[in-house]
């Protein structure tokens, strides 16, 4: 048919498109979205009388699906936040919106709470997040992504986003999410993902090395780069924790934490050096305590059962 | 004339009272239910259906979505008069749940007669209009399948007994922990078919309702045994499988058990020893346990301490909680009136009884 045709090729030229632009690889949940996009747009067509109509009814579940994925990430809020309770501290990795929603939802119901977020190098997207908290009025803590363990143990609930959630119920994420939710488990913290049901991928990684076109030695991105590139100026505080010793700082000011790394920038080895920086992995389901959707607040078994009927 | 939508909270009083029999069935169980009068998740359940088939019966409503504005008006006070009561609640989604089946059933029955296109635009989620239309024979509907679901809990026992000869092995020595009328029942069955079995009983203190169990299997003719419940750890070596009661079953596939539970299973986690459930499936509630104090009950310190002693300690606290949550991977298999399942499955089984629109009753 041609309007499928049409559309697989879009689908194609889009995937192609992000892979350009993100440096390399397509996210999964870009890719879950747009296969799911074209299932659900295009579903059971077959006792439509004419061309007009099914046009139409493709249209319209288009815009449907859009709303909805609009509309999710409300849903998950509403659904999350009574995890969240007084006097929590809660744990967070990576930028995530879903998460973030969460947590502002929780702030609204006014409950005190705390949350520590790492700074997710290379990127430094934790700043990000810490910079959106901050300004919801939530009381936010940077530590460095190494510092994870050192924490855990203050830690109530670790609340995390996903990149990709696949079929065994396990999540894609940000590198340096497995990890974290290995040390989590190792302390007996609930850990959660909140994530929109179309980052539900039919995936099934069994290893790190199955994560497709996951660029983990590219020269290209630096693993030091400059953190809070054009966020000075900025009037919110974040407070920094280092060791024991705490110290509020104003955001941008070069500290340790935050400042350049200057170290690989020169010397004599540091031509023959490799390194290595995958941007996201994978982790297990076994680690998962429950994932908040618009679908509902699932368990990890319950994602492929989820991922049969979006697909049916 | 009365609206035929019921408000809620206070109003919901005076809008019932125009019908003084359905009042007067609602303020009993209301005030039974404040007052714990009800004992047992059974009987609740079962008057719970009774009252809510009676309001179905005699209050004004048109279409599926005002019957279900009422049923859940009514549940959300009934939940509210005892909210550890969590089978109440799990009643009220499950006719809230038959409610939408039905009315999906007659709705795609009436287009089907119609002669109209299945492939309508609505059908993408726009559900919630479609309760609002009118069908016809969605009361006859709604009662027969809540006479279905009247008729499974009259049998909840016999099914779950049924299993009794499949999870309890000859020579096997059995740990449980205080009273439940649902282990004490499977238990009595195994004996009464003549398998051959030993029972340990942890007494359950301070209520000690673990002799009143120990004393009704004995009567039955199992070799029965009661522990002090700081003894379990060390009687579970020779334990063969442990035998868990269940206040209910939450969404993660935990269980809230009677207070000492939760040492049972962890102890016989340690000792690899298996731990099982039994318990009806209407215990199970689609519903998150959000922290330690969730669903627990603190109950009068009476039976720690006399009221005269604690002028002798006036510095101490003397906490008497009822229950404990035992988190789901300390539980290897639930034993229900569906059959055996595992923990990991009752997500599937939630689906089934519940809709997922129906989790908050406001």
């Amino acid at each position: 048919m041609g309007i499928q045709n049409d559309l697989k090729a879009a689908t194609s030229e889009l995937i192609e498109y992000e892979r350009r632009i993100s440096g390399g690889r397509a996210s999964i949940s870009f890719r879950a979205c747009v296969e799911l996009f074209f299932r659900y747009a295009t579903r059971e067509n077959d006792d439509v009388p004419d061309f007009e109509t099914l046009n139409k009814l493709f249209i319209a579940r288009g815009h449907h699906f859009v709303a909805n994925a609009l509309k999710s990430r409300l849903g998950i809020a509403e659904l999350g936040h009574s995890f969240v309770q007084d006097g929590m501290m809660i744990l967070t990795h990576g930028r995530s919106e879903v998460v973030t929603g969460v947590l502002i939802r929780a702030a609204q119901s006014n409950k005190n709470f705390t949350v520590m977020v790492t700074e997710g190098r290379p990127e430094g997207s934790g700043f990000k997040a810490a910079e959106r908290l901050t300004e919801a009025g939530i009381p936010v803590t940077v530590i460095l992504d190494s510092a994870a363990a050192y924490f855990m143990e203050r830690v109530d609930i670790v609340l995390l986003g996903a990149e990709g959630v696949v079929e065994s119920g396990g999540i894609v994420n940000k590198i340096g999410t497995c990890q974290l939710a290995m040390v989590a488990k190792l302390y007996n913290k609930p850990l959660y993902v909140a994530a929109e049901s179309y980052k539900f991928a039919r995936l099934y990684p069994l290893t790190q090395a199955d994560l497709e076109d996951n660029v983990d030695n590219d020269v290209e991105k630096p693993l030091f780069p400059p953190l809070l590139t054009g966020m000075e100026g900025g009037t919110a505080t974040v407070k920094v924790e280092e060791g024991e010793g705490r110290h509020t700082q104003e955001r941008g000011s070069s500290g340790t934490l935050l400042g350049r790394n200057t170290v690989f920038d020169s010397g004599p080895g540091v031509a023959a050096m490799t390194t290595k920086n995958p941007s996201c992995d994978y982790t297990p389901a076994q680690y998962i305590s429950l994932l908040f959707t618009d679908l509902g607040i699932l368990t990890p078994a319950a994602v492929s059962d989820e991922l049969i009927k979006l697909y049916q | 004339m009365k609206s035929s939508v019921a408000p809620s909270g206070k109003d919901l009083d005076a809008w019932l009272s125009t019908w003084p029999h359905v009042h007067g069935q609602y303020r009993s169980l209301i005030t039974s239910l404040q007052r714990r009068k009800v004992a047992g998740s059974l009987p609740c359940a079962k008057m719970t259906i009774e009252l809510l088939k009676a309001v179905m019966g005699t209050c004004r409503w048109t279409t599926a979505a005002e019957l279900m504005s009422v049923v859940k008006r009514v549940g959300k006070a009934l939940v509210d008069a005892q909210p550890l009561q969590l089978v109440v609640g799990n009643v009220v989604r499950r006719i809230l749940f038959i409610i939408r089946e039905e009315h999906k059933t007659k709705l795609r029955e009436v287009r089907a007669r119609e002669g109209g296109s299945t492939a309508s635009l609505s059908d993408d989620g726009e559900a919630g209009n479609e309760l609002e239309a009118s069908v016809p024979g969605l009361r006859t509907g709604v009662m027969e399948a809540i006479g279905e679901l009247q008729l499974e809990l009259d049998n909840v026992y016999n099914e779950i007994c049924e299993l009794a000869l499949e999870h309890i092995h000859a020579n096997e020595v059995i740990l449980t922990v205080g009273r439940s009328k649902t282990v004490e029942t499977f238990l009595r069955e195994a004996a009464e078919r003549r398998r051959a079995f030993e029972v340990i009983v942890a007494e359950s203190a301070p209520d000690i309702a673990g002799r009143e169990m120990a004393k009704s299997l004995a009567a039955a003719g199992i070799e029965t045994t009661v522990i002090s419940d700081s003894a379990v750890y060390a009687i579970m070596a020779r334990v063969n499988q442990v035998l868990l009661p269940c206040r209910a079953l939450i969404a993660n596939g935990g269980l809230i058990a009677p207070c000492g539970g939760h040492m049972a299973a962890l102890a016989a986690k340690e000792l690899s020893v298996p731990v099982v459930c039994v318990t009806g499936l209407f215990k199970l509630s689609p519903v998150y346990r959000h922290d330690q104090d969730a669903f627990n009950d603190l109950r009068s310190p009476s039976a720690l301490i006399e009221y005269a002693d604690t002028q002798l300690l006036p510095e101490a606290d003397f906490l008497n909680p009822a229950y404990d949550y035992v988190p789901p991977e300390l539980v290897d298999l639930y034993i229900t009136n569906t059959g055996g399942h595992q923990t990991f499955y009752l997500y599937r089984l939630l689906g089934e009884y519940y809709h997922h629109d129906d989790s908050s009753l406001d």
